[in-house]
């Protein structure tokens, strides 16, 4: 009953969003539809490292350290592509395996040595936060282009057969074909013009969901968050499924760190600014759930969609208080919206093997 | 026939411990095989051996007559032996059926958890057990939990299944059902190790019986001829008084006085309940679990609210007064549950010792504690009331349950009481343990102070009260004098016939 809630409001936000496309004038659709691509742009990263998080909570650890995951994982991605010629996929990947080894370090830590999840966490993200800025000082100078993920409409066009009809060309590259053809297609266009990797990424928390609670994968990984010794007497190994849960979020968050760099294109100092925190609180306002967590961090996303759109409409509110409205939303859903959570029973508790 | 299960000269070293020495167990294939012992005795340590949570230092393992080596449960759960954990080894969040699956060798990638749910159902109802298999473990009662723990061994095809302490966190109804599902599962050719310090419980259920004693094996004895006495004698290593003697009854005056209490209505809450407990006499509440002890006792101590009627301890009335006013009319309470109310756990000794008393000379003086009396004091409590620890530094949740409850008992009995109040205060202790809490309780009558024994064991409330009052559903059904206890006549009375 309590999952079919977030369906059903997610059918209801479809239906609305469809209906203010056919229906509303067009100044208002093209406002609701740049909203709705900034918050996708802004939720992705955030729904990919939270969705991985959620692994690593679900197996009992949690990772305080994925601000600093993902800062690792934005200077390399940075470096990578830099290096690459501007290549996405192998600076991420570059990204991704530098978050790895940042993980690797934590769960050593934390669940060989069973050192204390909330310090070594956040030694994590000040460690993050002095390697990559150092880092980053000695090969500024190597700045090199770096290109983002194709967007849909250039992937759809490079199909056989299909790819002239989906799509058509414009001066500065291609465009959805619908496109141009009314109000509504303009609408929906600006919508779905993505970033590939926003389809791939929601495909992938999909598949996340389904990992978690319908093979035996999941089942493990979430009974070893609430019952170690139990897995333990059933012949299950804590120690592997942990690292591989905090280890596997670690690819996650590294990538999603990524993703922020090649947004704008460049890296900056400490550019994750608080990121991996908000991905902690989708994760608890997702109720741990790879879906839930991609649904707050779309609600995250919007509180930050929220000030481009008040500054289309022209309203006079400072930027400060603006940038404020993502952190507030946050404390505001932990505190009081998420209802009832089961936080996994044996989160942040080292397991010892008598 | 020949021995299904064979462990020879099983030795198991801890650092500063040798939990098994030379330890010898054989069990026939299709019986009931118990392992005794006091707590500490080693029989824990034993099984995990069985079942691959340790290793042993020595020794060997036979299945069948075949040597075996078993390095991890997993090894234990593929030569079809289960173990069913004292403390149930169920994922609480996670439904009965997924933790049945869980961690199961021959799982598809994808689990198709209708079809093990529905293998599930009707392995149970081959046991006339009916199990919801989609319910969360957490909404189970503990005998139903029990009882998935049971049918999830068998379920992974156990065919020796360990059953530890199983009877300690079931009411006597439950127990007997145990036995039932136990009697099947021998009938239908499976072994079964029963642990246990339960003596009468083991001569009712068992076969053979296998005592450890300090991590020795005693020689193995039939459970037929053999009776209670010995059985006690082997554990405990020297004769045990199983009634232990009391002096004359000579009732005084009223220490306790309740008159038609009534408390916040709910599960187990008091109607009318009216009560006298003298001095030198022990008044025994019998009654079935729930059926509002725990308010009786919370009502006397001002853990609940009274509603209606009176509580008066030497003709002060002390309704609704707070805990502290009510413990400083030399009440002491030894609760149902140490673990929540009796002691601090991670708690030194002598912390725990000062709970009650922390705030009053001599204990401390304006607001300072004086450690070097709290010290000696807590030093010699231990002493006299034998809790076995290194020092009284150690964290009282470090200690074993009986010396919890000693520890509990030693503060509560040197704090010079005119009513004890003791709640279930043998449950979980061994023999050894439980003669020690007795003679304590029975002394304290004996010095004219006035004791109410709250236990759901029958039997105990028979051999220590001078009189017996029977609740039901809230309600006093009657007080017995000594001359009336009889178990058939008091079990009625607890299932409602007046």
């Amino acid at each position: 009953m309590k999952r079919k809630k977030g369906l059903i409001i997610g059918i209801v936000a479809l239906l609305v969003i469809l209906a203010v496309g056919l229906f509303a004038p067009e100044n208002i659709s093209s406002t609701l539809a740049s909203f709705i691509a900034q918050d996708l742009r802004i939720a992705l990263p955030l729904a990919v490292a939270a969705a991985g998080l959620v692994y690593g909570e679900r197996s009992g650890v949690l990772n305080l350290g994925a601000e600093g995951l993902m800062l690792t994982g934005a200077l390399f991605t940075w470096l990578g592509t830099s290096l690459m010629g501007g290549n996405p996929w192998l600076g991420s990947l570059l990204g991704m395996f530098s978050s790895f080894l940042m993980a690797l370090l934590f769960a050593f830590l934390v669940i060989t040595l069973r050192s204390n999840q909330t310090v070594i966490g956040v030694s994590i993200n000040i460690l993050a936060l002095g390697l990559t800025s150092t880092i980053y000082r000695v090969v500024q100078s190597m700045e090199a282009p770096v290109y983002n993920f194709p967007s849909i409409a250039e992937v759809l066009s490079k199909l056989p057969v299909l790819g002239p009809v989906l799509t058509s060309p414009t001066e500065t590259g291609v465009q959805l074909a619908i496109a141009g053809t009314s109000t509504f297609g303009n609408y929906l266009n600006t919508i779905l013009s993505q970033n590939v990797m926003v389809y791939i990424g929601i495909a992938f928390i999909i598949f996340l969901q389904f990992v978690l609670f319908k093979t035996d994968l999941g089942l493990k990984v979430r009974a070893v968050g609430e019952y170690p010794k139990a897995c333990d007497t059933l012949g299950i190994n804590v120690f592997r499924i942990r690292y591989g849960a905090v280890l596997f979020s670690s690819l996650l968050a590294g990538f999603a760190g990524g993703l922020l760099v090649l947004d704008i294109k460049s890296f900056a100092e400490n550019m994750t600014a608080g990121k991996g925190f908000i991905a902690i609180a989708a994760v608890i306002f997702g109720k741990y759930t790879p879906i839930g967590a991609l649904g707050a961090s779309l609600v995250f996303g919007g509180a930050q969609a929220l000030q481009y759109l008040v500054q289309a409409i022209g309203w006079k509110i400072p930027g400060d208080l603006m940038n404020m409205i993502p952190y507030l939303v946050t404390i505001i859903a932990l505190a009081g919206f998420i209802g009832k959570t089961h936080k996994p029973a044996a989160s942040t508790i080292p397991y010892t093997k008598e | 026939m020949a021995p299904i299960l064979e462990m020879k000269n099983i030795t198991k070293q801890f650092p500063g411990v040798l939990a098994n020495d030379d330890v010898n167990l054989s069990v026939e294939k299709g019986s009931i095989h118990a392992l005794m012992g006091e707590n500490g005795a080693g029989k824990s340590t034993l099984m995990n051996i069985l079942y691959g949570l340790y290793s042993p230092s020595s020794g060997k393992i036979l299945l069948n007559g075949k040597e075996i080596s078993i390095d991890n449960p997993r090894d234990a759960i593929d030569q079809g032996i289960g173990m069913v954990h004292q403390h149930f080894m169920l994922i609480p969040a996670l439904s009965v059926i997924e933790n049945v699956v869980l961690g199961k060798k021959d799982n598809k990638k994808i689990i198709d958890l209708k079809k093990d749910a529905d293998a599930f159902v009707a392995l149970g109802a081959k046991y006339n057990m009916k199990i919801d298999p989609y319910a969360l473990i957490e909404d189970l009662a503990v005998g139903q939990q029990q009882r998935v723990e049971i049918l999830k061994a068998i379920y992974r095809g156990a065919e020796i299944l360990i059953l530890d302490e199983p009877t300690a966190v079931l009411t006597p109804q439950e127990v007997t059902e145990l036995f039932k599902i136990m009697n099947q599962l021998k009938d239908e050719g499976k072994t079964i190790i029963f642990i246990s310090h339960k003596l009468k419980e083991v001569l009712t259920i068992c076969d053979t019986i296998t005592v450890l004693r300090l991590g020795r094996s005693q020689p193995s004895v039939p459970s037929a001829g053999t009776t209670r006495e010995e059985l006690a004698e082997m554990m405990v290593g020297r004769k045990v008084i199983l009634n232990v003697p009391k002096g004359e009854y000579k009732p005084g005056e009223n220490v306790l006085e309740m008159n038609n209490v009534f408390t916040k209505k709910g599960s187990g809450s008091l109607d009318d309940v009216s009560l006298e407990v003298k001095r030198g006499e022990i008044l025994g509440i019998a009654g079935v679990d729930g059926n509002g002890q725990d308010a009786l006792i919370d009502a006397i101590t001002g853990l609940t609210k009274v509603t209606s009627g009176t509580v008066k301890i030497k003709g002060k009335d002390i309704t609704n007064a707070s805990a502290r006013t009510i413990l400083e009319q030399k009440v002491s309470h030894i609760p149902a549950d140490r673990h929540k109310r009796g002691m601090v756990a991670p708690m030194s000794i002598r912390e725990n010792m000062i709970l009650v008393s922390y705030y009053k000379e001599p204990f401390s003086k304006h607001g300072f504690i004086n450690w070097k009396f709290v010290n000696e004091n807590s030093e010699k409590i231990v002493e006299q009331f034998k809790v076995k620890t290194p020092n009284i530094d150690e964290a009282g949740g470090k200690l074993s349950g009986g010396n919890q409850q000693k520890m509990v008992l030693g503060r509560e009995l040197t704090r010079d009481p005119d009513l004890v109040i003791a709640a279930h205060p043998v449950r979980g202790l061994d023999i050894g343990a439980t003669e020690y809490v007795h003679e304590c309780l029975i002394d304290e009558r004996d010095k004219g102070n006035a004791v109410l024994l709250v236990s759901t064991e029958l039997d105990e409330v028979i051999s220590l009260s001078d009189k017996i009052a029977v609740m039901y559903e809230g309600r006093i059904m009657g007080v017995l004098d000594k001359e009336e206890f009889d178990i058939t006549k008091i079990g009625m009375m607890m299932a409602g016939h007046v």
